[in-house]
């Protein structure tokens, strides 16, 4: 056999060495940007602010005992973020709340990924249940819209950047795609990490949560560029119907963004659908109290999605209640005509904090007979 | 074959793979046809079986490519919009992947056929190979029978020069595509999805970028193709040729998508008379068929628009600026550099057209560059250094200077651009965007 063809194969195994070598870790210290995978980013992010959370209410002169008795986490996608935004000014005064003292000194943190899928908020849930006493109260996200297996987002495979122990325990539910997308990311270490070759000449930095999370999604970063800085996305929130002109026409933009990024060509991811059970199966094996509920959205962006997907939601909300109810779980439809008085946004996906203390409230009393 | 059917057959979701089946029959059927042109005496008969394989073919693109497209235009016309609603709703159409290529390809070969240009007899095996050569079948470069026969029939030594510039040509091809025009794409995408919202630099720059992004993207993945081949000891037609380079409206389209162009000019454009037949037809003639090339880039309006532009371009050089003798006439230096930039502006307005999300997008685009708006600014660096990169790329990469500089060198070429790439797509993140021509 001639020499010259086996040059493909020389190249590849080159390749294949030099990606090796990344499995040093004194030459991954040297060279990688974020030593850290994807998960271990976000769940470092989360982590960061679980210390945050511990200190803040400490600082009010209760014990960690005290304040897990009492606590209430939040899990899910950006729709959970606001439950880590809001503040006493919002609870004070607050015509959805009856009892303002009560929410006031109620401790409550949330865990979230934007723009995540079930995919994603079944990883955190592992990740988080795991900080926590058996204690606090989770309330978890159930969002029909984050089971698109062709949202934008996907882009990121995201069962590329599992780690061995989450593989080995969800393997069963994962499609062919995903086994093979993880496989084949583990033959190129590289795949899960961002080198560069000047890092050794940079000046040493440690770097933020915020920082090493950092461009994760693009589209997220866009999101938030337009949430800050356009006018008519105020903190505060706009009562829905009384919306100005200028709302309006961002609405319109945004959801017309949303439906062609995160709900583009709709289809429900069958390991997503999987992942949910397995979530209340783990659930029950720990023991843990956990409020399901379905987030509000506005009504135009709710016009669109009904447009898309209204009877396969309605039949997958019945299924998912008659499993959690099965399970001795709440399930809690927000979008329920009555379920929450108040209706401001701060934008077409997102509820304002405004309704932050009466959803809090709401759940609050699920559990309070044990307490 | 396993290679096109493994993205249906490995879900194990569904116990046959359709795609690939259709895909079989699509082929069967057309080699029946190619039987029926092979056997018969009389030339009617011959020409009953083209004709009927070209149907079949157009027949089978346009109802994978066009439904939604055709109920949306009935729907319009007959006043009747939930026809189109109800199409939508009730008939889930995915549109098989490289429909568009092999389906030229394969009324290109029956052409050939029936023209008495591939007078030898085609087995199966043989067509089935041409249709499923896996390193060009998703997004050509679109085969010609002669380009790919005569080395299945008399298979040549892969010498070592094939091996290198195949290898040259294949990291080459992940580069423009796993490096710039992916980076590219992620940098773009929010400033078209949301126009309105950025200044004008931005989005002219975004303009830029996508052109870029589809020149690394497309030929990124030819020359990924070409490479391939090489490899395998068959040498494929290149598709770009320096594209933006061009310092006439008519030669844009023989130095991009050349294959396709060729194609249009092969079976389209001469069948319909050529330049046979006076000035107004010549112009009629290769004005409908760019816009029989925007039809087939996809069921949208933007394609659409981009094909009359394109056939206006032509119009316009043709009848308005081919009188001027310095446009006309060969240039050097300045004068070539002024025609060269004339086209790229023209390269720019296609770029809006083909890569905005809807049509009225497009005059957001224009309006707001042209008045100077205020508004986000693009935060990505990328879309300056890059293009400059990849425009000084353009002109060098298949100069056979270039290629002997590389053969000399190989190793160590090999090795570091090796090395460059595996650490440039590691820092720019896996981005992982899928090629835009897959779509078509």
């Amino acid at each position: 056999m001639k020499k010259y063809l086996l040059y493909p194969l020389y190249i590849f195994l080159f390749v294949f060495l030099l990606d090796k070598l990344f499995y040093i870790p004194m030459i991954r210290e040297l060279f990688v940007k974020n030593n850290y995978n994807f998960y271990d980013m976000i769940f470092k992010f989360e982590d960061s602010f679980y210390d945050e959370y511990l200190e803040k209410w400490k600082k009010k002169g209760l014990s960690e005992k005290e304040i897990f008795k009492n606590t209430m986490v939040f899990i899910g996608t950006s729709r959970s973020e606001t439950f880590r935004e809001y503040t006493e000014k919002d609870i004070i005064n607050n015509p959805f709340v009856q009892d303002h003292n009560k929410i006031l000194n109620k401790p409550v943190i949330a865990h979230f990924m934007r723009a995540g899928t079930m995919f994603h908020i079944y990883q955190l849930f592992e990740h988080v249940t795991e900080k926590y006493p058996k204690e606090v109260v989770f309330a978890i996200e159930v969002n029909y819209g984050s089971l698109n297996e062709n949202s934008y987002i996907r882009q990121r495979k995201d069962a590329e950047n599992l780690k061995w122990s989450s593989f080995k325990e969800i393997y069963p539910v994962l499609s062919t795609g995903q086994i093979l997308s993880f496989v084949t990311s583990r033959l190129f270490i590289l795949n899960m990490y961002s080198v560069s070759l000047t890092k050794p000449f940079q000046k040493k930095k440690e770097q933020t949560p915020e920082e090493l999370i950092k461009g994760l999604f693009v589209l997220v970063k866009h999101y938030v560029a337009k949430k800050d800085n356009v006018s008519g996305f105020t903190m505060e929130g706009n009562l829905e119907g009384q919306e100005n002109s200028v709302n309006m026409e961002n609405y319109r933009l945004f959801i017309n963004d949303f439906m062609n990024t995160l709900y583009y060509k709709f289809k429900v991811s069958s390991t997503d659908n999987l992942l949910f059970k397995k979530m209340i199966q783990s659930a029950k094996e720990k023991n843990l109290k956990i409020v399901f509920y379905r987030p509000k959205i506005h009504k135009d962006l709710r016009k669109e999605t009904d447009l898309k997907f209204k009877d396969a939601e309605e039949n997958y909300l019945q299924d998912i209640t008659t499993i959690l109810n099965q399970n001795g779980y709440s399930f809690y439809d927000l979008e329920k005509e009555g379920e929450i008085k108040c209706a401001y946004f701060r934008d077409p996906s997102h509820l304002s904090k405004t309704c932050i203390p009466e959803i809090i409230e709401k759940f609050d009393k699920v559990y309070s007979h044990e307490k | 074959m396993f290679f096109y059917a493994s993205w249906d057959f490995l879900n194990f979701e569904n116990p046959i793979p359709l795609f690939f089946t259709h895909f079989l029959v699509v082929i069967c059927t057309n080699y029946l046809c190619i039987l029926g042109i092979e056997k018969s005496k009389k030339q009617e008969f011959k020409k009953f079986f083209m004709v009927l394989s070209t149907l079949f073919n157009l027949s089978n693109l346009a109802f994978f490519k066009y439904f939604y497209f055709l109920f949306e235009i009935v729907s319009s016309i007959t006043g009747n919009p939930e026809w189109h609603t109800n199409a939508r709703a009730n008939f889930q159409i995915i549109l098989p992947i490289a429909i568009s290529f092999y389906s030229f390809q394969i009324i290109a070969f029956v052409v050939d056929k029936y023209r008495g240009e591939i007078p030898e007899h085609t087995t199966f095996v043989e067509f089935s190979l041409f249709i499923f050569f896996f390193p060009q079948q998703l997004a050509g470069p679109i085969l010609k029978a002669n380009e790919f026969f005569p080395r299945l029939h008399s298979p040549k030594e892969v010498t070592k020069e094939d091996v290198e510039i195949g290898l040259y040509y294949i990291l080459l091809g992940v580069l423009k595509k796993g490096v710039f025009a992916d980076s590219l794409a992620y940098a773009i995408t929010p400033i078209f999805a949301n126009p309105s919202q950025y200044n004008a630099m931005s989005l002219f720059l975004a303009i830029v970028g996508f052109l870029f992004q589809l020149w690394g993207d497309f030929a990124g993945y030819c020359d990924i193709a070409i490479g391939c081949g090489k490899l395998l000891g068959f040498d494929l037609p290149n598709n770009f040729n320096r594209p933006f380079y061009s310092v006439r409206f008519s030669e844009m389209w023989l130095r991009w998508h050349i294959t396709l162009s060729r194609f249009l000019r092969d079976y389209i454009y001469f069948p319909m008379g050529g330049s046979k037949y006076g000035e107004f037809r010549t112009t009629f003639n290769s004005a409908s068929t760019m816009v029989i090339a925007g039809i087939w880039h996809g069921a949208n309006w933007n394609y659409i628009l981009w094909g009359v532009v394109i056939a206006i371009s032509l119009i316009l050089e043709r009848q308005v600026l081919d009188r001027f003798q310095w446009w006309k006439q060969k240039s050097e230096g300045w004068d070539r550099f002024l025609k060269n930039c004339v086209i790229l502006l023209f390269w720019l307005v296609l770029s809006i057209i083909f890569r905005a999300n809807q049509l009225s997008d497009i005059p957001i685009f224009l309006e707001r560059i042209f008045s100077f708006s205020v508004g986000q600014k693009v935060k990505y660096d990328e879309l300056v250094f890059i293009p400059i990169v990849m425009m000084v790329m353009q002109y060098y990469e298949y100069t056979p200077t270039m290629l002997i500089w590389i053969q000399k060198r190989f190793w160590v070429v090999a090795i570091s651009t090796s090395v460059v790439l595996l650490f440039l797509l590691s820092e720019l993140g896996n981005k992982q965007v899928q090629f835009i021509y897959f779509q078509f």
